[in-house]
């Protein structure tokens, strides 16, 4: 009885491993993006993702809508990658990430009123989580408010000064 | 559709391309994966699930029942002992005078559980609101912390409540955009950046009976327009504040001029004035900054009163100022890419030391001669400075946070956070002479 009980349970961990193990290779990259996009630092986005991903393994079991994983594991990026204090180690600047940005800038983007590379880093980490979401990932803004863990009325609140800061610095 | 929007699509897109070249994604599903696919999902490893089923098994079997069992482990010198609060524990204010760790309670998101040195629990203080962060920010010895929803207080270790001016901008319908908030080296006062980044804000010195002692401007008497600093480092021993300029965020902010001269003010009363050739500090001169830039800029303030003491300058393609010591004597630059970071005194200019690269500067030891370096997260040192030589160090597992209670002695710190059920909590002591490490588990699934 006790062999079929842990046998069980080692298949049906076998399957959730499996479940994960694909997860994390197809997610990644993605989650990658966003917490680079709000936390401007290659590093820091590498410490978020990493620690996301494991704080979605703790209750990966428990979550038994698979078609929701995805949106969950967003979720926890995006909300660990904006409660990210602001550590002094977090400070370093990463040369390489400023560089890359500039450097292979498209020409239209370069040529632009705005210094994007900049301006990006000028946002705040939640201006940059819900212009992320909402303009490159086709969230609503609803989406993005749950995702960010904040009201929807903060979420446009967030775009609006975002936004506003754009418009300033393309008539400047 | 308006430029800033067309832009900002192409602009989103182009930093997604940028991030697909990072080539970290490998190492992130490497090391998640060297975490967790050993172990069942929730975080019980294999071994360990087998050892609690024949466990139950045998508890049936006995006829005992199966009460809900919490399993904790304290690690000393490499002998795991049961450990650990029980469910349920009420809350007890930790001893007085003995130096405390706060984690946040695995068990309540309403407490902090204060360990002593040796990762015993001693005390279990309500914090009043759901914590979100992983750790707590704690004064050096853990007489304090520092907690809050939205608007920040101080409690004490005793439970007494301090109220903290404005610790964040409060926008309306219960969301708030926090300040940098952290305890000065003193154990007792609090630094607070207060306003919102890109706006004229006052670095706010609080004593420990929670009034502001001194509220100084972050941005230069001779620039008040130059908004966009980081405080670094805040002791009120030295009186000093180390502030380093952000050029990039200066510039998304609007044009503003370059600062057209470049001060340091030394103990002895002689001016020396430099532009970021190498970072050093050159012979006593004004010296024109050229227009352009980036420019990193740090500034050695006074606390008290708000007066420069020094200012370094560094040009674009010249070693850049990343973090500063404690105590605001030492700077680390970095050498460029892989290249590493000098350590030097901020008012004689002078290199004393040489750290690798991807390193941070968490403190100066009780010995002078010594400082505390991180690279990222992962590992810390205790280094020599004169030599380089590390004299002591820690591999952290990946993705835990550390704490800094005491000069001689290191908390690593990490809450696990489910959905629903919050269900660990780790923690890793270490006296800074290396040679004994404690650490301490607490696994609970309970009620908030």
């Amino acid at each position: 009885m006790v062999v079929q009980t842990a046998a069980a349970s080692m298949a049906e961990e076998s399957d959730e491993a499996d479940g994960f193990a694909a997860a994390i290779r197809r997610e990644t990259p993605r989650l990658l993006a966003i917490a680079h996009s709000i936390l401007d630092d290659a590093a820091a986005a590498e410490d978020a993702v990493q620690e996301s991903l494991l704080l979605a393994w703790r209750s990966w079991d428990r979550l038994r809508d698979p078609s929701r994983r995805q949106a969950w594991m967003v979720r926890i990026c995006v909300r660990h990658a904006l409660r990210t204090r602001r550590l002094r180690l977090a400070r370093m600047r990463h040369e390489a990430d400023t560089a890359t940005d500039v450097a292979e800038l498209p020409a239209h983007l370069a040529d632009s009123p705005v210094d994007w590379p900049s301006a990006w880093r000028a946002f705040s980490p939640s201006q940059r989580a819900v212009l992320t979401l909402h303009y490159h990932h086709g969230y609503t803004l609803d989406e993005s408010a749950a995702a960010m863990g904040c009201r929807p009325g903060t979420a446009r609140r967030h775009l609006h000064r975002a936004l506003e800061k754009l418009r300033r610095e393309v008539e400047a | 559709m308006n430029i800033e929007r067309s832009h900002l699509h192409d602009y989103l897109a182009h930093r997604e391309e940028m991030a697909a070249r990072l080539t970290v994604a490998d190492r992130v599903v490497r090391n998640v994966e060297a975490r967790t696919l050993d172990r069942a999902p929730g975080g019980v490893g294999r071994g360990r699930m087998l050892l609690v089923v024949a466990t139950v098994a045998v508890l049936l079997l006995a006829g005992i029942g199966v009460p809900r069992l919490l399993l904790a482990h304290h690690h000393s010198s490499g002998q795991w002992q049961p450990a650990g609060p029980p469910q349920g524990v009420p809350d007890r204010r930790p001893p007085a005078g003995i130096a405390l760790v706060w984690v946040r309670d695995p068990a309540s998101f309403q407490r902090a559980i204060a360990l002593d040195r040796n990762g015993r629990p001693m005390g279990w203080l309500p914090v009043g609101y759901m914590m979100q962060g992983e750790t707590v920010t704690q004064s050096g010895d853990g007489q304090r912390i520092i907690t809050g929803d939205g608007q920040s207080y101080e409690l004490t270790a005793q439970g007494q409540r301090i109220d903290l001016p404005p610790t964040a901008l409060d926008l309306g319908g219960g969301a708030y955009e926090p300040y940098d908030v952290f305890f000065s080296d003193d154990e007792q006062s609090v630094c607070i950046e207060q306003g919102p980044w890109g706006t004229p804000r006052n670095l706010v010195l609080v004593d420990g009976s929670g009034h502001v002692s001194t509220s100084i401007p972050e941005a230069p008497a001779d620039n008040p327009s130059w908004l966009s600093w980081h405080v670094v480092t805040c002791s009120v021993r030295n009186d000093v504040a180390v502030l380093v300029g952000d050029p990039d965020a200066q510039r998304a902010a609007g044009p503003q001029p370059p600062p057209t001269q470049t001060t340091t003010h030394l103990p002895n009363g002689q001016n020396v004035s430099s532009i970021g050739v190498g970072g050093s500090v050159s012979a006593p001169k004004n010296v024109q900054v050229p227009a352009g830039g980036p420019y990193h800029i740090i500034r050695v303030v006074r606390l008290s009163t708000g007066r420069e003491i020094a200012r370094r300058v560094y040009g674009a393609q010249t070693p850049q100022p990343v973090d500063a010591s404690e105590d605001g004597t030492l700077v680390l630059e970095t050498l460029g890419t892989g290249g590493g970071h000098v350590l030097r005194n901020i008012a004689s200019g002078a290199v004393v030391g040489t750290v690798g690269p991807a390193t941070g500067l968490l403190g100066n030891t009780v010995a002078q001669n010594d400082v505390w370096t991180g690279s990222g997260p992962r590992s810390y040192s205790v280094v020599d400075i004169p030599s380089g030589r590390v004299l002591w160090s820690l591999s952290a597992p990946l993705g835990l946070k550390v704490t800094y209670p005491a000069l001689d002695q290191l908390a690593v710190t990490q809450v696990y956070q489910g959905l629903d059920c919050p269900s660990h909590a780790d923690v890793t002591i270490t006296d800074l002479a290396g040679g004994v490490t404690h650490r301490v588990t607490l696994d609970t699934c309970g009620g908030g």
